[in-house]
């Protein structure tokens, strides 16, 4: 090292003379101690095991486009959130399965309530014709409010929710349609059913009463539209710590009612039963 | 962004700035931990959105800023966590073959064992472990950043990494 580099190092650290004495103590220590010198060189591993995962990737579209969509997201859970979803619940209305939620007359309330009634008993295990008729309507009219960008929705008693993406997505007119039934100890504790375009991700979560939550990870697949993967996490009040998860991979047939798998947490056992159904979008353009 | 004198600036106002001023942070964050740009992208996104739903919690342009980044970590480490166990299930139905899953080397072998450790750290030292190792900030700025002083930084720190440590004594490579 030349002296004018070391002097560099020197301001660049803008070391005082106690720095440079702890780190002479540092130095001198590490020489005599072994079990010093190994923590040293494990955390040198550890920190270049660490940089190693340094991605130089930027996002697509770049940057700005990359700050847009997060303000977008802003601006979707505002009410302007609130006003498109108003404009699909109108929709939704309009089709008679569904009931508006109270909260949509006041803003900045979250989570957005587009509400199906609440059911006096349970589900049917699967979907009949007119659900399905009424349900893939929904969907299509939802889709139009979003110009053809809508990739999935769900609804339930406790809370719904739409997925948009950027670019239209190419339905080629079929939708699937899962009914997501889960039972705590026996008991009936969410269902709510899911439309999603085949090979789009629907990320969702749903309450439950007490606080609990489930989120919903499901992928489809383009080229073969009966395949599922499915992740449930069962998480404590306010998003907090995950109870337990299941994920499985499941081929449906339409018309078709699986037990999708258990789930034994610290506060009991769920059961997660998917019932499945494929319908076509109308004719037209979404 | 420009405020009359006495305005107290709105949340959207707050979120707007700090999406300005750290969006590329989060981001780096969440790519260090998931190596997926799309991915990240869509924790970025979810942070955001949290946020909203904890608006009434989050006046101060600190205290969004620190807890964004703590939501970004957290949640990019679980979605690593989710498709480690989605990879395995898959694996497991034959639906994606075994060669896909294993890992390319060594060294990626050694980081997925560490990034499924921090998992397990308390939060406080884990993003502190995130911000001074992956992200490269100072020890002053993550103090800034977390409302901590520069030695309870340095002490997160240390007790993060210590309990990193146990995974390169445990680790075998396949």
């Amino acid at each position: 090292m030349s002296c004018d580099f070391i002097r560099q190092l020197l301001l660049d650290f803008g070391w005082d003379a106690e720095a440079r004495q702890r780190a002479s103590q540092v130095l001198a220590h590490l020489e005599t101690c072994s079990t010093c010198r190994q923590a040293s060189e494990d955390f040198d591993r550890l920190r270049r095991t660490l940089d190693d995962s340094a991605d130089d990737s930027e996002p697509h579209g770049g940057w700005e486009s990359f700050e847009n969509r997060l303000s977008t997201a802003v601006n979707r859970s505002q009410p302007a959130r609130l006003r498109w979803l108003a404009v699909a619940a109108a929709v939704v209305l309009a089709s008679g399965a569904f009931e508006l939620g109270r909260r949509l007359e006041k803003p900045n309330v979250a989570p957005i309530a587009l509400t199906r009634s609440a059911p006096q008993s349970a589900p049917n295990s699967h979907f009949e014709p007119h659900e399905i008729s009424q349900a893939v309507s929904a969907f299509d009219q939802v889709s139009k409010v979003f110009d053809g960008r809508a990739s999935w929705m769900l609804v339930s008693h406790e809370s719904s929710d739409v997925g948009v993406v950027t670019q239209p997505v190419d339905s080629s007119r079929k939708v699937l349609l899962l009914r997501l039934t889960v039972t705590h100890g026996g008991q009936l504790a969410s269902d709510a059913d899911l439309l999603v375009i085949p090979g789009q991700t629907a990320n969702l979560t749903v309450p439950m009463q007490g606080g609990q939550s489930l989120k919903y990870r499901i992928g489809t697949s383009a080229d073969e539209p009966t395949r599922l993967t499915v992740w449930l996490e069962v998480s404590t009040p306010h998003g907090g710590e995950a109870l337990g998860a299941l994920s499985t991979n499941l081929d449906m047939d339409p018309g078709q009612k699986v037990t999708a798998g258990q789930l034994a947490t610290t506060a009991g056992e769920y059961e997660l039963k998917i019932a499945f159904a494929r319908a076509a979008l109308p004719e037209g353009k979404p | 962004m420009v405020f009359e004198r006495g305005d107290e600036p709105s949340f959207e106002q707050l979120l707007a700035g700090q999406i300005r001023q750290n969006a590329r942070l989060f981001f780096r964050l969440a790519l260090g931990i998931l190596h997926d740009p799309s991915a990240a992208e869509d924790i970025c996104q979810q942070a955001v959105l949290k946020a909203c739903e904890r608006q009434s919690e989050l006046r101060d342009a600190a205290a969004l800023k620190s807890w964004l980044s703590r939501v970004v970590v957290n949640e990019s480490l679980q979605l690593l966590r989710r498709r480690k166990i989605e990879s395995r299930v898959l694996a497991g139905t034959g639906a994606v073959s075994a060669n896909t899953l294993a890992p390319s080397a060594a060294g990626f072998e050694l980081r997925e064992a560490v990034l499924a450790a921090m998992v397990d750290l308390p939060e406080s030292e884990r993003v502190v472990v995130m911000l001074r190792i992956m992200d490269g900030q100072s020890g002053r700025e993550v103090g800034k950043l977390l409302r901590c002083s520069d030695s309870e930084i340095s002490r997160r720190l240390h007790r993060g990494m210590e309990k990193l440590r146990q995974v390169l004594a445990d680790w075998q490579p396949v």
